[in-house]
């Protein structure tokens, strides 16, 4: 009776570690802060978390893992597999493709446990247009703009002062010649 | 005859320049001063009984604003000079004269050939406005200058 009662206690555990395994749906992706907008070109980084695997030792797990569009069209993909213990982390990258549209865009995850059991996950990002920043530009040309009338003024200052100079004198000739009522 | 160039020994350049300005009579007149200030210039013409009141002063020699009805420029802008000259030659109506008291002056602050294209503008400017012009220069001073600007004026005299 005890006997039985130890094997029923022990397949409650061993039934317990493998119900935890195959529902490890603690399957998360993450895409970090700096590349929630990402050039289209660019590599988007992520990190990929698994928890929750259980004390059933080293799984072998495969992991597919695409972009995808709005459309569910997919525009990069990539797949390994690894073997992981109890949980894991690891951060991976992805470049954009050069010609992808601006817009909102998927990444997801595919867990394989290998025994046909799987966890998906997912999270967006958006694909965004190179931000012009036109104030950079304005100031830039105004110092540009600046700088040419500098260099402009510098060389014409002699020619600029004398004709002053010679208008000065002309208004001068012509109030004299007023003031004298000739 | 509308341009005279005077060559005179220089003790002999005052009563020459008195004599000219005397000449005009009424006639409105610019005096181009390389020599004296407008000041003791105006003395000299008051002693000698000409009236200055149709003439005007450009005055090269005094470099600080004595009166209001002279302009001061430097001997060494003949650019100003000759905006000077244009200004008051446009603004004169009618026949007037324009002495330049003494040209070779105008050697000790700018070179030979500036002034040499000084003198050819003024008389080019003469000869347009309806100006006598006549130019004095001492004798004894600049004769290269000389040399190269007889040929400008109608008249040369003392030469």
């Amino acid at each position: 009776m005890n006997k039985l009662f130890l094997y029923l206690i022990v397949a409650f555990i061993f039934l317990m570690q493998i119900a935890s395994v195959q529902g490890a749906s603690n399957l998360e992706v993450t895409v970090h802060d700096n590349y929630k907008e990402v050039l289209a070109g660019n590599d988007i980084w992520f990190t990929i978390k698994i928890a929750n695997l259980g004390n059933v030792g080293k799984v072998d797990i495969s992991l597919n893992y695409w972009i995808s569009d709005i459309d569910n069209s997919i525009i990069a993909e990539n797949k390994e597999t690894m073997a992981v213990q109890t949980q894991a982390s690891f951060v991976r990258t992805f470049n954009i493709p050069k010609d992808a549209k601006i817009g909102k865009y998927k990444l997801n995850i595919k867990m394989d446990y290998g025994d046909g059991e799987e966890v998906v996950a997912d999270t967006s990002f958006n694909v965004v247009e190179k931000q012009i920043n036109k104030q950079m530009y304005y100031i830039i040309a105004i110092v540009i703009i600046f700088i040419l009338i500098l260099i402009i003024f510098i060389f014409s200052y002699k020619k600029l002062r004398v004709l002053f100079e010679k208008l000065q004198i002309k208004i001068r000739v012509g109030k004299i010649i007023k003031e004298r009522k000739l | 005859m509308a341009s005279l160039l005077i060559i005179t020994p220089v003790e002999k350049l005052q009563e020459k320049a008195n004599y000219i300005v005397k000449s005009f009579r009424d006639m409105p007149g610019i005096y181009v001063s390389l020599n004296k200030t407008q000041k003791s210039i105006e003395e000299i013409f008051k002693k000698s009984g000409i009236g200055t009141k149709k003439l005007f002063f450009i005055d090269c020699v005094a470099s600080k604003k004595t009166s209001d009805d002279v302009l001061h420029i430097a001997p060494d802008r003949l650019d100003l000079l000759n905006s000077a000259v244009g200004g008051f030659i446009k603004n004169i109506r009618g026949k007037k004269f324009l002495v330049i008291d003494a040209l070779s002056t105008l050697l000790i602050y700018n070179n030979g050939n500036s002034v040499a294209k000084f003198v050819k503008k003024m008389i080019e400017y003469s000869s347009e406005n309806d100006v006598q012009i006549v130019a004095l220069s001492p004798k004894t001073k600049g004769e290269e200058l000389l040399n190269k600007i007889f040929n400008f004026f109608d008249k040369v005299e003392g030469r």
